[in-house]
């Protein structure tokens, strides 16, 4: 397509007609609608690493991988660990949650890892007699 | 209520939640009319964001209409339909201040690199989404936007994050007149840049993508000429041949870390040596000219990813990036929505009823029955 085709070409081709141009608004100011200073806050009470005038308050820390994701948050974001300590505890919590949904199932794919284990080790036992 | 939850990567159920209450003087009560499936919901269904908890409620797009408001709220009132910006934000911190809403520092406990987000895991703030019959939405005064007596909520539900962020996309890159952007990606996001890119006076769009119905749409919609990389050499040079050797003036990864496209990224990626798959960045930066600018709207997982940022700083490259500020960009958008210059339906390919979000997710996911962009209608619309 040639550009004069384009619907609305060049409209905002004047950068003062860009929302986000400058990129930090000159000079500060607060958003429409924001007449404090500091917000109210919402009860406190919950586990993360600070306090926020307002929070989610979905799925609070439980468990093993509870216990996991407050490790986590001791260390700061620029830390490796931060963040394998989160992805390792998503894990443990699906493996949790499927546990409790489907014993059935959980306990079939256990008894196959324990087999397969005592398998290995059994060939293993063989080789070295 | 019914509600949209996660339980683990690849598995979603709709159940029966407790309804949102208010939590704070600034909140309001949305009934969720539309919401829709963002390509950014995908990172999350992967299981590619951390702490994305069980139970999780997906959706930051969506529609409603107010059923109830805390104390403080002064500009909304029960009944009037709203869409709602993807960021939480307070509008009056050092971020908000300045514009940066979607870094506001006052609605994310979890962390510094972000700021809230409505259903996107607790790195976000742990709050839930709209992909149910009924959310929480926070700093009801500040987010919201009321939708015009005359517009559908199809009209506008993507004001709440697609098209803001494409715009943004193409604003980022500071298109000038004349110019030729490439843009990775034709999903709802690439689609969306492309015809933002014409907006800020591009002369060349040129979109990049590996999906047939995706590049069609770009052709046929956005006027973008496209390219299929799985059907060159090398698309690189291929996009370098296009704009006579010297590369594009703009390139924009509208794609983040699930690109197709290299298996040493998908590799990688898999065994979380780095966080996703940089594909589309690294051609970004290999693929714009010497001087030109690199704009960052895909999403990338922390903490690393294996980025040319060596190639960048030879090139003398400027690199930009953020989630988009979405309600910076709501008026004017709403402005070349009613002047017909962007009909935003134009992408929405499914329609499907909120019990039937499994579903949706895996044809979105998985691309199947031309899927470009899901919406999802509660039952209680």
């Amino acid at each position: 397509m040639h550009h004069d085709e384009a619907m609305g070409w060049g409209v905002d081709r004047d950068p003062q007609r860009r929302p986000g141009v400058p990129a930090e608004q000159e000079p500060p100011r607060p958003a429409a609608g924001a007449v404090w200073t500091e917000p109210p806050s919402q009860p406190a009470g919950r586990a993360g690493r600070r306090q926020t005038p307002v929070y989610g308050t979905g799925q609070p820390l439980h468990g093993v991988s509870g216990v996991v994701r407050r490790l986590a948050y001791r260390a700061p974001d620029h830390q490796v660990r931060h963040w394998m300590l989160l992805l390792l505890a998503d894990r443990l919590e699906v493996a949790g949650s499927r546990v409790r949904e489907e014993p059935a199932r959980a306990l079939a794919v256990a008894a196959v890892l324990v087999g397969g284990l005592l398998l290995v080790r059994g060939v293993r036992g063989r080789r070295r007699s | 209520m019914r509600a949209v939850a996660y339980h683990g990567p690849g598995t979603l159920r709709v159940v029966d939640k407790p309804e949102p209450t208010l939590e704070h003087p600034n909140d309001a009560i949305v009934r969720v009319t539309r919401t829709a499936i963002c390509g950014s919901d995908l990172h999350l269904y992967h299981g590619l964001v951390p702490d994305t908890r069980v139970g999780t409620t997906f959706g930051h797009e969506f529609t409603g209409v107010v059923e109830a408001v805390g104390p403080s709220v002064r500009t909304l009132s029960e009944g009037d339909r709203v869409v709602v910006p993807f960021n939480i934000a307070c509008g009056a911190c050092f971020f908000c201040q300045r514009g940066l809403l979607a870094n506001c520092d006052n609605v994310n406990p979890n962390t510094d690199i972000a700021g809230g987000v409505y259903g996107y895991s607790h790195t976000t703030g742990g709050y839930e989404g709209g992909q149910a019959e009924r959310v929480r939405v926070p700093f009801a005064d500040v987010g919201p936007l009321k939708i015009p007596d005359d517009m559908e909520d199809e009209q506008v539900l993507f004001l709440s994050d697609i098209l803001p962020t494409g715009y943004q996309a193409a604003e980022m890159g500071e298109v000038k007149a004349g110019e030729t952007v490439v843009v990775f990606g034709c999903g709802p996001v690439g689609l969306f840049a492309q015809r933002s890119a014409w907006l800020l006076g591009a002369g060349r769009v040129i979109a990049v993508d590996h999906v047939a119905e995706r590049l069609d749409l770009a052709r046929r919609w956005a006027g973008a000429e496209t390219v299929n990389f799985t059907e060159v050499d090398d698309v690189v040079l291929h996009l370098k041949r296009l704009t006579d050797g010297r590369g594009a003036d703009v390139c924009i990864d509208a794609v983040g870390l699930e690109a197709a496209g290299s298996t040493l990224h998908r590799v990688l990626g898999a065994a979380f040596l780095q966080a996703g798959r940089a594909t589309a960045l690294t051609w970004a930066i290999d693929a714009v000219r010497r001087g030109g600018n690199v704009s960052i709207i895909g999403v990338y997982g922390p903490p690393w990813n294996l980025v040319p940022i060596g190639t960048a700083m030879n090139k003398g490259l400027t690199l930009r990036m953020n989630q988009c500020n979405v309600r910076r960009y709501m008026p004017h958008l709403l402005e070349h929505i009613r002047a017909g210059r962007i009909d935003p339906r134009a992408i929405i390919t499914h329609r499907l009823p909120l019990e039937e979000a499994p579903r949706a997710y895996e044809l979105f996911a998985r691309k199947q029955d031309g899927c470009i962009k899901c919406v999802l209608l509660p039952a209680a619309a």
